[in-house]
């Protein structure tokens, strides 16, 4: 309890002695300083408390002097400042704190006040001032005053960690919630409330999980919380949900129950959700794709695998090697190859180490080029086997580059052994040759053997035709003798007749008429006129005779004589008969009989009239030659007869006939029964290939010793696809 | 000329073509006595009625041919004179040469004949005959 100043403090009045001589022991057992002055500020009184805080023992010794006689100089000044305010203002001062330093050195601090000392009249004449130490008392507050300031800042710092963690709660994508004892939300983030499609979490405080899922769900969640709240312990659990489109949602929860801190009860709990659709989503795409990558990996390690087993099961030899031509890799074939018995062992080597120097030089100096210009090399090259025999190698070297410099760092090598291909390949390239020489030495006698064929068509052409020449030479040197002398003789003639004549031209102006007759009469016998007038008559009709026969045996041999190339053409069997029987008459004439049954009003046929005449010459020939060859005479049936679509020619002779020997082999070209120089043996074969231009048959009926029948069955009209 | 006047000579000609014959007939008749025959059996028949100068045959002609007909006169006159011609438009070589040797052919020519030359032949011939 502070104590109060003295007030109204007056020097004792004499009769009052004894009580200020009391007061003045209770003002110096007062623990608080104080203390009258005058205007001038100088002590006047003071008690021991006074004396004792400027180091003085006796009061007196405070009397008459100021603060500026025992304090520094600023507080002094201090001090002084305020009192002469209050002299001149007559307020009091009160509870000014003011420091005062100890004679010991110490900082006190004194409340202190000060009031004006008034005479009767009024007039100031000086002040009392008590002061109460209160040092450790504005320690305590200011202690208190900094725990207060610090209690404040601390406020602060909760309030922005507070905000900070409301902000960092809010907008956190995880639902945030507190539920009390029966899962009544208490509070929750943005993200949560936004989740049951409300505005702020006051909207929905106090509600459930009954308000907003469906009752199943709603209450396994609610059971599940009350579980955990019984049981006290935090739960972590995948929870499925449903949208409210439908869809299932999957969430992550985080329950831990809250408890009283003083009781130590659990009265709600804290929730954590995390929609992990998405996340399942994406991690179970992440795991499918994850499976199919394993699987690929799978796929590829074991093509890997067979590809290496390929590789190594390859009789090829494939390896591998670095720009320096060392060996880095090589199937089995390529390691044996070398001699070596396992991969490892040619690893860093060179052909040089395995190789014969000059072969191994000449590969390395190919391997340079190769790594200098990156161009593929693909050979035959020469080598030795690991036993040293030689062997030829097709190889194949194509560089590898770094992908990303695009540098040649190596090659892969692939070289197949031909040795046997090549000395095949050789083989067979001589083989080739044999058989082109053959060829050619085939194809020169085939060449030799078509000039010779055309040879002896020619031949077999110019025998009949030389056959036929000395018939022809005599069918038409008699006609062109009949023309010839009958002329010259015709000239005689009528010089006889002419003779006759002009005498007539004088009967008519004869004066003896009787006489001119007589002479003429005998002009007449003498002049042999009725020979030569009949003669002249015969003679003509013999000179066209002549000229008709020439021309018919011309028409003959001209139609013989288009043995080329001709065309189609409908032509008469029976003329084209006869024209070759005018040819041939001189071969027949003196022995052979020919009987012609020629088939009223037979078709004319579709035909090569050139060719048919040989096919009937060649036939005709034959059968004179076959009655030639048995008797002195003979005879020949030439018979036609047609159906609808064939003329039907039958050509019988009654000569020798044919052996069945003979009978088998006369369509042979070559075969011939007839010496030499009469024809080659290739008549009937022409015959025969004629008639198979006609589209047409040929028939023989022989025997021997009776003559033979030769068929000749012609189509009237060819097909289109033979005339092309 | 007084030998042709005193007597015309006979001249047998067989020929199987009547043209020829008469054409040969018109041409010679004034000169020769002309005797026809159309094939060697016919010819054979005059020979032995007439007395024939000369023969001309043809070689090629049915039956019997000109050679045959030359060894048949051969046969049947073997000492008559070997007055005879040969006159054809063809004849096989071997067969003329045949005519010469043993038939006593005096020529063989071809047709057709020429008058004159024929003429000059036959004369030759005859008289050739007649030596």
């Amino acid at each position: 309890m502070p104590t109060r100043p003295a007030q109204d403090l007056q020097a004792p009045s004499p009769d009052a002695q004894d009580s200020f001589e009391q007061l003045r022991v209770l003002i110096d057992n007062i623990p608080d300083v104080v203390y009258i002055k005058d205007r001038q500020s100088r002590f006047i009184a003071a008690n021991v408390a006074m004396a004792k805080l400027f180091g003085k023992t006796k009061v007196e010794e405070l009397y008459g002097k100021t603060d500026f006689d025992f304090c520094e100089k600023a507080l002094a000044e201090a001090y002084f400042a305020d009192e002469q305010r209050l002299f001149k203002t007559g307020e009091t001062i009160q509870s000014k704190q003011e420091e005062v330093r100890s004679e010991e050195g110490q900082n006190l601090v004194f409340r202190v006040s000060k009031t004006p000392l008034r005479d009767p009249s009024g007039k100031i004449y000086g002040l009392v001032g008590i002061g109460r130490n209160i040092t450790d008392l504005a320690s305590a507050n200011q202690k208190l005053a900094r725990q207060s300031q610090e209690l404040k800042n601390r406020n602060l710092e909760v309030e922005f960690e507070r905000r900070q963690l409301k902000t960092l709660i809010d907008n956190i994508p995880d639902f945030i919630y507190f539920k009390d004892r029966q899962s009544r939300f208490l509070n929750g983030n943005k993200a949560f409330y936004h989740s049951l499609k409300a505005e702020s979490i006051e909207a929905i405080k106090g509600m459930s999980d009954l308000d907003f899922f469906p009752p199943e769900e709603a209450k396994t969640f609610l059971e599940g919380e009350t579980a955990l709240m019984e049981k006290g312990e935090s739960v972590t659990l995948e929870e499925q949900g449903t949208k409210p489109d439908g869809s299932p949602r999957y969430l992550h929860t985080t329950k831990t129950p809250i408890r009283n801190p003083e009781t130590d009860e659990v009265i709600g709990l804290v929730g954590i959700t995390r929609d992990v659709t998405e996340i399942r989503r994406i991690r179970r795409e992440l795991i499918q794709q994850s499976e199919a990558l394993k699987k690929r990996s799978e796929e590829t390690e074991f093509q890997r695998n067979q590809l290496q087993t390929l590789i190594n099961n390859i009789p090829d030899f494939i390896y591998f090697k670095d720009q320096q031509s060392k060996f880095l890799n090589g199937n089995n074939m390529f390691y044996q190859g070398l001699g070596a018995s396992t991969l490892e062992e040619i690893i860093g080597k060179t052909d040089l180490d395995y190789l014969p120097e000059e072969i191994a030089t000449t590969f390395y100096e190919d391997e340079r080029q190769m790594m200098l210009t990156g161009e593929p090399i693909s050979k035959e090259e020469a080598s030795k086997n690991r036993y040293g025999k030689p062997v030829v190698l097709h190889t194949t070297k194509t560089p590898i580059r770094d992908p990303e410099t695009n540098e040649v760092v190596g090659f892969v090598g692939i070289s197949r052994d031909i040795t046997e291909v090549t000395r095949n390949r050789q083989i067979l390239e001589k083989q080739t040759l044999d058989l082109q020489r053959q060829k050619e030495e085939v194809s020169a006698a085939l060449a030799k053997l078509k000039q010779a064929q055309t040879k002896l068509v020619q031949s077999e052409k110019m025998a009949s035709l030389g056959v036929l020449t000395a018939g022809i030479a005599h069918e038409i040197n008699n006609p062109i003798n009949f023309v010839y002398a009958g002329v010259n003789s015709m000239v005689k003639d009528f010089d006889d007749v002419k003779i006759i004549v002009e005498k007539m031209r004088t009967l008519a102006t004869a004066e003896d008429k009787e006489t001119a007759v007589a002479e003429l009469e005998k002009l007449r016998e003498t002049q042999y006129f009725d020979d030569a007038f009949e003669a002249l008559e015969e003679t003509l009709k013999d000179i066209k005779l002549g000229a008709t026969r020439i021309t018919e045996i011309v028409a003959g041999l001209s139609k013989f004589s288009r043995l080329g190339k001709e065309d189609w053409q409908v032509s008469d069997i029976h003329s084209d008969i006869d024209s070759v029987l005018v040819l041939l008459k001189n071969k027949y004439k003196t022995h052979i009989k020919i009987e012609k049954r020629y088939q009223q009003n037979l078709p004319r046929i579709e035909c090569f009239p050139g060719k048919l005449n040989q096919a009937f010459m060649n036939i005709l020939s034959n059968a004179i030659d076959a009655i030639d060859a048995k008797a002195k005479q003979g005879h020949i049936v030439i018979e036609t007869s047609h159906d609808e679509d064939t003329v039907t020619i039958s050509i019988k002779d009654d000569g020798t006939g044919m052996t069945d020997e003979v009978r088998e082999k006369i369509f042979d070209p070559f075969f011939t029964t007839k010496e030499i120089g009469k024809g080659v043996g290739l008549g009937l074969a022409i015959t025969y290939s004629i008639i198979q231009d006609h589209v047409g048959e040929m028939v023989i009926n022989t025997s021997e010793g009776d003559g033979s029948e030769f068929l000749v069955k012609l189509p009237i009209r060819q097909k289109q696809s033979n005339k092309g | 000329m007084s030998a042709v006047a005193q007597r015309k000579y006979n001249i047998l000609y067989v020929d199987d073509e009547l043209s020829n014959l008469r054409v040969f007939k018109s041409t010679f008749r004034r000169e020769f006595n002309i005797l026809l025959a159309e094939s060697a059996a016919e010819a054979v028949e005059l020979l032995k009625t007439n007395k024939i100068d000369l023969l001309i045959t043809d070689q090629m002609m049915p039956e019997m041919t000109g050679v045959e007909l030359l060894h048949e006169i051969k046969k049947l006159f073997p000492n008559i004179p070997p007055n005879r011609v040969m006159l054809s438009g063809y004849a096989q070589p071997d067969d003329i040469d045949l005519a010469f040797e043993e038939y006593r052919l005096y020529k063989f020519i071809s047709k057709p004949w020429d008058e004159d030359q024929l003429k000059n032949l036959i004369i030759e011939a005859i008289e050739a005959g007649n030596e």
